[in-house]
């Protein structure tokens, strides 16, 4: 059977492409090089598959179709939106596993929009190209990637503690595969940033400190115990991407989670939070 | 007000490439085909980023509209026209050049 071995929760920060001199050299290294640290991290748990929990941003889905939730089962290409460094590209994808997924998912009460041809955006591919690339590069071999996105900066949002039963699905989902899948689970998004409003540059340092410090306890009851409105009005409407991190720690059996690192960076408009997703062991 | 009208015409206008041109040829003229009053036009038109947000349209796509198709684009201007004088945020000016 199948086994999810681990996550992480990192940004997917643009303004990090369009202007990566703009915060001063440390900080900027501290960011870059937590990408590699996850990378090395990804690595080192020898996954044969990564599924990437990202949002869209009002690109990919108009006002004529919002979904809640969807899973790429078939070709993926990507990003749509042009950044400087980002290339655009297809993706190796999972289409047998995503594909099990939705099968499960109609079996369990779990009835995901289907995209059979997918083009993500920038919440995908800086994982994908900052993480999944170079730890492909040290296994020597590819590592398909399965895309699945939350309504997090569209509304109607996915509620926290939807987003955390869909992660309990893929987990149930992986395991019930007929294949010895190891499967490593990246919550793109957050921490604090405020998009296309007047406070857009703030960073809400402490919010931040608080969701880390959840992760690194797997308080996923916690972590869904926010209300919208607090989300929004501490950490700005940016920060309602954690509904990607509640989807990939509930994905990990009996989580706990370690800090790579944390910079505040107003000049990157984000408080950027990176943590690895560990699984714990049964206890009950 | 009709917010879902505004969301679709702002979607279009950042992920089209044949409505931003003929938006840029005749903004009022493109907007004829939409269900949009007087009130809606004129803010669309101008670029009212402040107002578009006060009817609850979403600030992804007031900002991505501003920065494909307003003259200006410069987004220290669109903070300062949503009412920003927040100092603590200044830094992103800096780093978002145009």
């Amino acid at each position: 059977m199948g086994k999810i071995v681990g996550g992480f929760w990192v940004p997917h920060d643009p303004v990090m492409f369009v202007a990566p001199n703009a915060p001063d050299a440390a900080q900027s290294e501290a960011v870059w090089g937590a990408y590699g640290q996850c990378a090395e991290r990804l690595a080192a748990l020898a996954p044969t598959t990564v599924i990437i929990v990202g949002c869209d941003h009002y690109i990919l889905f108009g006002t004529h179709c919002l979904p809640r939730y969807v899973i790429g089962t078939g070709d993926v290409d990507g990003p749509i939106d042009r950044l400087p460094g980002l290339e655009r590209g297809p993706v190796l994808n999972q289409q047998a596993l995503a594909g099990h997924i939705v099968e499960h998912g109609d079996a369990t009460g779990v009835d995901w929009t289907v995209a059979r041809s997918f083009t993500v955006d920038h919440s995908f591919s800086i994982p994908h190209q900052l993480i999944v690339k170079p730890a492909e590069q040290r296994l020597g071999r590819e590592l398909p990637c399965i895309p699945v996105y939350l309504a997090c900066g569209v509304d109607p949002y996915i509620s926290l503690k939807r987003s955390a039963d869909l992660g309990r699905q893929l987990r149930a989902a992986v395991e019930s595969f007929d294949a010895d899948e190891r499967v490593v689970i990246i919550g793109s998004g957050g921490i604090s940033h405020w998009v296309g409003t007047a406070e857009m540059g703030r960073v809400a340092e402490d919010f931040d400190r608080e969701i880390l410090a959840l992760g690194v306890n797997g308080d996923l009851d916690g972590l869904c115990a926010y209300t919208d409105e607090e989300i929004l009005r501490r950490a700005g409407n940016g920060a309602m991407e954690i509904r990607n991190f509640a989807c990939a720690l509930a994905a990990i059996d009996h989580p706990h989670g370690e800090v790579i690192a944390y910079e505040a960076v107003p000049a990157w408009v984000t408080g950027l939070g990176f943590v690895q997703l560990h699984v714990g062991e049964n206890r009950a | 007000m009709s917010r879902n009208v505004m969301e679709r015409v702002l979607w279009q206008l950042c992920v089209e490439r044949a409505a931003k041109e003929r938006f840029r040829q005749d903004p009022a003229a493109f907007l004829k085909r939409f269900a949009l009053n007087e009130d809606e036009t004129a803010m669309i038109v101008n670029f009212d980023v402040a107002g578009l947000q006060a009817a609850g349209v979403n600030p992804m796509l007031t900002m991505g509209f501003w920065q494909e198709l307003s003259t200006v684009g410069n987004m220290a201007v669109y903070k300062r026209r949503l009412g920003s004088t927040d100092e603590d945020s200044a830094a992103f000016s800096a780093a978002l050049k145009g």
